[in-house]
């Protein structure tokens, strides 16, 4: 097992986790991160070339998410598109995050700043 | 186009980001650029754009995260952690930066850089005005407005209560010099004075005061202030400068002039020349004097207001026939000199009302301006022109001197 970087991915920022969310289903290239992460929190979140393209970086540094081949036909103007895959890593980063957010909903249900019903 | 301004937009982010992912990037602003149509949708994606660059730039931009503790391979130094300048820094650059800039500014005082700091300055003020700061304004703005050079002023001045309120004692009297001295002088005779416009209450002079005191002012000339040498109508120029200058030092006048396009009447020469004799007084030797038939540049008052004068020039005839008639006069004739009329009364095309319990006076039986002006040689010809309209817009009683000339 690859220690976890301790800088900047533990915890793993909100846009890290949600870019390993969209990637759980399929491989994609950055555009359909960029979508799939905006429909996953309701239009909240956009993330703009820097923002998101710094945090593949740093996802594929850890290890989380791998480059690799483009898994259809693409059309020839397509063929620069990079795209990601959720690796074993990544996805245990994604499942402990995940786990980590559900104690912290515990905690609000037993503090009732949420009640069972909300989410 | 959009897409293109996108792809310009790109290159403003940092050159690491540009050669690890810049083909990706703008791979994504494209596909984000034909999906998100309309107005609402690109505007949003430039916000986001110029946000997200905001952010690369000050959060900076690694193409590769360090990692801990590599264990395998011969024994080597990882960079652990970079630095890069926090928010903290980046502030505290920004103020030193500032406070650099204010330094060169007092320091070596650029002019240009002084000129831009005082029109913002000027623009703040007429934008909040405390009540000092918005008189002073006015004085300069009706010195500026006018046309006033504010150098050209009386050496001493002394404005007294009038001796006598008769009005029959009322007198003005401007030498070669420039010196003016008056008695029993209400402030609006010195405004057509100043401004060339009729006493009379007229369109082109509005905003008069209701107030009627009248003073004893004696005005000493700089010397030199007004040359031998120069032209009639430069010396008049200055004169009215400096009677400007007092108006608005001691009456606190401000006047507001501008040019307006109106019905005039165009004093010219009729077709058979001018008729007009050259008068024995020289410009050199002109005095104002309104207690005088001798004076210059004067008509002496009669019924029906006939031209009636030892030394005037045309402009002044203009002038003073634009007291009764119904439209303003301009001299458009380009006779200079100084001549000597004497002519009928003539039938006003507008006065006054009369005092309360006196009755109108008639004229009827009187010729009219356009008769009298062409036994001189001249006709009034109706035009439109551009003329000086004047408003008064503030004005006040003196502040009156005990003893002395100030």
């Amino acid at each position: 097992m690859i220690d976890m970087p301790k800088d900047k991915l533990n915890p793993l920022p909100a846009a890290a986790f949600q870019i390993l969310l969209s990637l759980a289903d399929d491989d994609l290239h950055g555009y359909e991160i960029m979508r799939r992460v905006e429909a996953q929190t309701d239009g909240r979140t956009r993330m703009g070339p820097g923002t998101l393209y710094s945090s593949i970086q740093a996802l594929v540094d850890a290890g989380f998410i791998a480059e690799v081949a483009s898994p259809r036909e693409e059309a020839p103007n397509d063929a620069r598109r990079r795209y990601y895959h959720l690796t074993t890593v990544g996805r245990r980063a994604a499942r402990d995050e995940a786990e980590r957010l559900v104690g912290v909903l515990r905690v609000a249900r037993e503090k009732k700043i949420l009640r069972r019903g909300d989410v | 186009m959009f897409e293109s301004f996108c792809a310009l937009l790109l290159r403003l982010y940092p050159a690491a980001f540009r050669r690890t992912h810049g083909s990706e990037a703008l791979l994504l602003l494209r596909d984000r650029a034909r999906h998100e149509r309309g107005l609402f949708r690109r505007v949003r994606l430039l916000m986001d754009l110029a946000i997200d660059l905001g952010a690369t730039s000050l959060h900076g931009w690694q193409s590769s995260r360090p990692l801990l503790a590599r264990v395998d391979g011969p024994p080597h130094f990882e960079i652990i952690d970079s630095y890069r300048p926090g928010p903290t820094a980046l502030a505290a650059g920004i103020l030193a930066t500032l406070l650099m800039f204010a330094a060169f500014t007092l320091l070596l005082r650029p002019k240009p850089l002084l000129k831009a700091l005082a029109y913002f300055s000027e623009q703040s003020d007429a934008e909040t005005p405390g009540p000092d700061a918005n008189h002073a304004r006015q004085q300069v703005t009706g010195l500026e407005a006018v046309g006033v050079e504010p150098d050209v002023a009386f050496a001493a001045i002394s404005i007294k209560p009038a001796r006598s309120s008769d009005p029959r004692e009322m007198r003005m009297r401007v030498l070669p010099n420039g010196d003016l001295s008056a008695s029993a002088l209400p402030v609006i005779w010195l405004l057509p004075y100043a401004y060339d416009v009729p006493v009379n209450p007229s369109p082109r002079l509005s905003g008069l005061p209701g107030w009627r005191e009248t003073y004893d002012i004696e005005a000493k000339a700089p010397a030199n202030a007004v040359p031998l040498d120069l032209p009639a109508r430069e010396k008049r120029r200055r004169v009215q400068g400096m009677v400007r200058r007092l108006l608005a030092d001691r009456f606190k006048l401000v006047m507001r002039g501008e040019l307006n396009t109106m019905p005039v009447y165009a004093l010219t020469v009729a077709s058979g020349g001018p008729k007009l004799q050259k008068s024995t007084i020289e410009e050199d030797s002109c005095i104002f004097d309104t207690g005088t038939r001798e004076s210059c540049h004067y008509f002496v008052v009669g019924r029906g207001h006939p031209l009636n004068a030892k030394a005037i020039n045309l402009d002044d005839l203009a002038l003073y026939i634009e007291n009764w008639t119904d439209l303003p006069v301009m001299n458009r004739t380009a006779v200079s000199g100084l001549f000597t009329v004497d002519t009928d009364g003539w039938r006003p095309m507008r006065l006054p009302p009369p005092p309360p319990g006196v009755p109108a006076a008639s004229f009827d039986d009187l010729p009219t301006i356009f008769s009298v002006l062409r036994t001189l040689g001249l006709e009034l010809k109706q035009q439109e022109a551009r003329v000086p309209v004047y408003t008064v817009e503030h004005i006040e009683r003196p502040q009156l001197d005990e003893g002395g000339a100030r």
